[in-house]
């Protein structure tokens, strides 16, 4: 009877914490505990999807978690006018910045890669769904080492009903366009941002110095 | 060899029955403890009125109207101080940016300096921009700095910052 209310139990608990749970954990932090940066700086992301005005959506939003989950955050407008009065306007440049020099610059001590691989809405049929993708990797600057990374996926389907069939696809139409005015897109990136990056979850980011959270992790 | 059991036996409908029941109170359980640790259940360390909007407006179009973005963020200045609340890391800095943006030289390098102050991480970035605008004049200007001004100011801190991000 046990062995019953066991096993019913532990089905039960994984079914919702799939639901939650991030990328898998098999992180190690022991690089990142060593690391144990104070600033961090978000470099443009590089954006793989089609929508060009998902970059500025999604790296406006990265200061949040960041720096509520305890890190001195460099503010990304400051630091992107940097790079554009020097010349540098494509991610894929800056990324590929030497560590030494963005630390001598920015004075961070680690630096947030990150990258769009999907952003946008898709019309399809009688649904509009809007699905955003980012994957980022912390990089300590002193060091070169690679102190975390992560992935999240964020999907929002917008189901039409009533009308008809004609009332449906019209709808549905209708979702698409004020999903690509990108309102409710700038809404999901700070949403993926936020998953992403805020400390404390599974397989997430080590809270930072400033955080509350710090001294019990 | 015939095993004498101390346990209860239990029919097939009682142990799908008790499946059931143990499996909603683990979901009942599990959601709970799920939506505390997701949740944010502590209070933002920051104000977050004005800040990220303001990055973002200024991010997506490099000609956007700077005046009413600062204006935004010297509000959030106040609400802020009126509820007691810390800025977020950055707000300073990018509110220099948009003074220099508008020729207000000296209210910049004021905001560099209290990002620093509030913030001694950013220290580095502070003093490299610090560094790179040019020194506001001590007597005060007859008049009011024209937009080629600026521009110019702008073009030498340019200039400046090449000979050090790209040696």
């Amino acid at each position: 009877m046990m062995k019953t209310l066991l096993r019913g139990f532990v089905c039960g608990l994984t079914f919702v914490l799939a639901g939650c749970a991030a990328s898998p954990s098999n992180l190690d932090y022991t690089a990142f505990r060593e690391s144990n940066p104070e600033s961090i700086l978000v470099l443009p992301p590089l954006n793989l999807s089609v929508e060009p005005a998902a970059s500025a959506a999604i790296l406006a939003q990265a200061t949040y978690p960041l720096a509520e989950s305890g890190y001195y955050v460099v503010p990304v407008a400051v630091m992107e006018e940097t790079f554009r009065q020097n010349g540098l306007s494509s991610p894929d440049d800056i990324h590929m910045l030497p560590a030494p020099k963005l630390r001598e610059i920015f004075g961070a001590d680690a630096a947030l890669y990150m990258t769009i691989k999907d952003y946008g809405s898709r019309y399809q049929l009688i649904s509009s769904v809007t699905t955003i993708t980012v994957e980022a990797e912390l990089l300590d600057l002193r060091s070169g080492a690679k102190l975390w990374s992560g992935s999240r996926t964020i999907e929002h389907r917008s189901d039409s009903s009533g009308g008809g069939i004609a009332g449906i696809l019209i709808s549905a139409m209708i979702n698409q366009v004020v999903n690509t005015l990108s309102d409710r897109s700038y809404s999901l990136a700070g949403i993926a941002d936020n998953q992403l990056l805020r400390a404390g979850g599974a397989g997430g980011m080590l809270y930072g110095p400033r955080s509350p959270h710090y001294a019990a992790q | 060899m015939l095993k004498v059991s101390n346990t209860v036996s239990c029919t097939a409908p009682d142990r799908i029955r008790l499946l059931l029941i143990s499996s909603r109170m683990a979901f009942v359980c599990a959601v709970a403890g799920v939506l505390a640790a997701c949740a944010q259940t502590s209070r933002n360390m920051y104000d977050w009125q004005a800040y990220e909007p303001s990055v973002y407006a200024y991010l997506k179009d490099t000609e956007g109207d700077y005046a009413a973005q600062a204006e935004g963020l010297e509000q959030n200045v106040e609400t802020a101080r009126a509820s007691n609340t810390a800025l977020p890391p950055g707000f300073r800095a990018h509110l220099g940016l948009l003074y220099l943006k508008l020729g207000k030289e000296g209210q910049a390098m004021e905001q560099l300096e209290s990002e620093k102050l509030a913030f001694p991480e950013s220290t580095p970035f502070m003093d490299f921009l610090m560094k790179n605008v040019p020194p506001v004049s001590t007597s005060p200007s007859v008049s009011e700095p024209t937009a080629n001004d600026a521009s110019q100011r702008d073009a030498a801190a340019v200039g400046y910052i090449n000979q050090n991000v790209n040696s």
